[in-house]
């Protein structure tokens, strides 16, 4: 027999914030934080977009990351270790040092090996690599001219660029863990001694939304009594990333004011706004030992569902067949008619067919006028951990009755109910999605209690 | 530049924080990997924080010539001195 799953932690960190109450209260806001790219990445490239989402400043080692995990992990697992750390403190759990090793944590009255990671990132410790990477072709060659400008020095443009070029002082003897996607859910568990199953599951833009449907599915079935999912990333890698999307021709080129630019389901939309990074951790756990330690609840998770297009490795399949087939099999899994569900967080990017194609679903499947919004119109999509983002503003959304704007949505392109100002709406059932790079679509289905 | 005393005081903090355990006893002439218990993935990780507390790069040569603390001590004094002389 099925168990039934809850929602009683959450953490988060993104452009828009350093934890779920200060994001929480920035998204009902509708605020947004944009700026232009670093200076230096157009000495590197001429980028068609020139804006993005950064993250906040965060002190790790004030919020318990030691010192030298930062030196030998990448930031795609520290900020998901953040995230998991705010989690279980607000699911009511206690995290302190051990005894023997003060890098290590406990945590009070958690049965740690019946409690399971299961996260999501599209690209892991990327950026590590890549910084790695320019020391691996570039610091002989620095050191050369270094050499050689004892004796006489070269003076042009193009030696000064190179003189200037960021290249690290040392090839990181732990690249590789570093830059291994399953380092993400690895460090959790090393640093909170949680020792069931951890998974990290690589589902490009649905890598989180997949990831908290495994943990439901783990602890619906009782594989684990607890778990914390989500997903995460960091793309700041000098503009590698970005330049990898920018090239593709996916992100938002702005000819307005930055803030005005990313403007999801937008007759003027023309991209996505590329966010440095972020991560969100969700805890589950069984209803019933929920309610019997008087846990918080935020929302019952009451479907996960995934179809494959098998289309194309970049765009959306533009009949939706395996979209629709996605949402039923929610809905059936669910036992919750599509007519019940009224609100929708969207993928939606702000690039010109995806969210044309989800404004077509939405429209074709949802005839009943579903709250529509779209997140990533507020903080920017940070890839693989965007779904796991969205999970937890519709966990909040139906909590607390109340949603965010689709910010800058001036002219929609499809007669949907978006929301469009802050206020109070019924809201029962909710449903995220995600869809990804590959042809991966993924839907969690979350009930108000 | 920094005197032996801030050099010392420093790489204890150093060491305590790779082994995580704040209230290490560390004497100068303790060996690194006998006495005080670091493994290869921590010595590795406490070059690391030396190269970012202090500047420069430790190369295999000279990180296999570093047994105990007052190796670390001589070594990273002997490369602050050359640095400022360049």
């Amino acid at each position: 027999m099925r168990r039934r799953v809850v929602v009683t932690g959450m953490g988060m960190i993104c452009p828009l914030g350093t934890s779920t109450h200060e994001i929480w209260q920035n998204s009902l806001a509708g605020n947004t934080f944009v700026s232009t790219i670093p200076e230096e990445w157009h000495h590197y490239s001429d980028m068609k977009s020139n804006i993005w989402a950064p993250l906040p400043e965060i002190d790790f080692v004030m919020k318990g990351v030691p010192r030298v995990d930062l030196l030998r992990n990448d930031k795609v697992a520290l900020l998901a270790f953040l995230a998991a750390k705010e989690a279980l403190q607000d699911a009511g759990y206690q995290i302190s040092p051990t005894e023997i090793d003060k890098n290590i944590f406990h945590i009070s009255d958690l049965e740690q090996s019946r409690t399971g990671i299961y996260m999501g990132t599209a690209v892991g410790g990327v950026s590590t690599l890549i910084h790695n990477h320019s020391h691996h072709l570039l610091a002989k060659t620095k050191n050369e001219i270094k050499q050689l400008d004892k004796t006489s020095s070269v003076n042009n443009k193009v030696m000064d660029r190179l003189r200037q070029t960021p290249v690290p002082n040392r090839f990181n003897p732990f690249v590789i863990p570093m830059l291994m996607p399953n380092a993400v859910s690895a460090y959790m568990g090393i640093k909170l001694g949680i020792t069931g199953p951890n998974t990290t599951t690589a589902l490009a833009c649905a890598s989180g939304t997949a990831a908290i449907g495994q943990a439901y599915e783990a602890v619906a079935t009782g594989v684990v009594d607890f778990a914390l999912c989500g997903g995460s990333e960091y793309l700041h890698d000098d503009g590698s990333s970005f330049r990898g999307f920018d090239v593709a021709g996916t992100l938002v080129r702005s000819s307005l004011e930055p803030e005005y630019a990313n403007r999801p389901f937008d007759v003027n939309r023309n991209g996505f706004l590329f966010s440095e990074g972020g991560a969100a951790v969700l805890m589950l756990e069984d209803y019933e030992s929920a309610i019997a330690r008087k846990a918080n609840v935020y929302a019952e998770l009451i479907g996960y569902a995934e179809t494959f297009d098998a289309h194309s490795m970049m765009q959306p399949a533009e009949n939706s067949v395996q979209c629709k087939k996605m949402i039923n099999r929610l809905s059936e899994q669910a036992n919750v008619s599509i007519a019940e569900i009224d609100y929708i967080n969207t993928h939606g990017t702000g690039t010109k067919l995806n969210d044309q194609v989800e404004a077509n679903l939405i429209e074709n499947m949802f005839p009943h006028g579903p709250w529509v919004t779209a997140t990533k119109s507020l903080m920017g999509h940070s890839i693989g951990a965007s779904g796991a983002i969205e999970a937890a503003i519709t966990a909040l959304s139906i909590h607390n009755q109340t949603t965010h704007t689709c910010r800058n949505l001036e002219t929609p392109i499809a007669d949907l109910n978006f929301v469009r100002k802050k206020g109070t709406h019924q809201m029962e059932i909710g449903l995220t999605q995600s869809f990804a790079f590959g042809g991966h679509n993924t839907a969690l289905l979350m009930k108000r209690l | 530049m920094l005197s032996r005393s801030d050099i010392e005081k420093k790489c204890k903090i150093i060491i305590r924080q790779v082994i995580g355990n704040g209230d290490l006893d560390i004497q100068n002439g303790h060996s690194l990997i006998n006495d005080l218990g670091l493994d290869s993935v921590d010595f590795v990780s406490l070059l690391l924080a030396l190269e970012d507390e202090f500047g420069g790069t430790i190369d295999d040569e000279a990180s296999s010539q570093i047994i105990t603390v007052n190796d670390m001590i001589n070594h990273i004094e002997l490369e602050l001195k050359v640095a400022e002389m360049e």
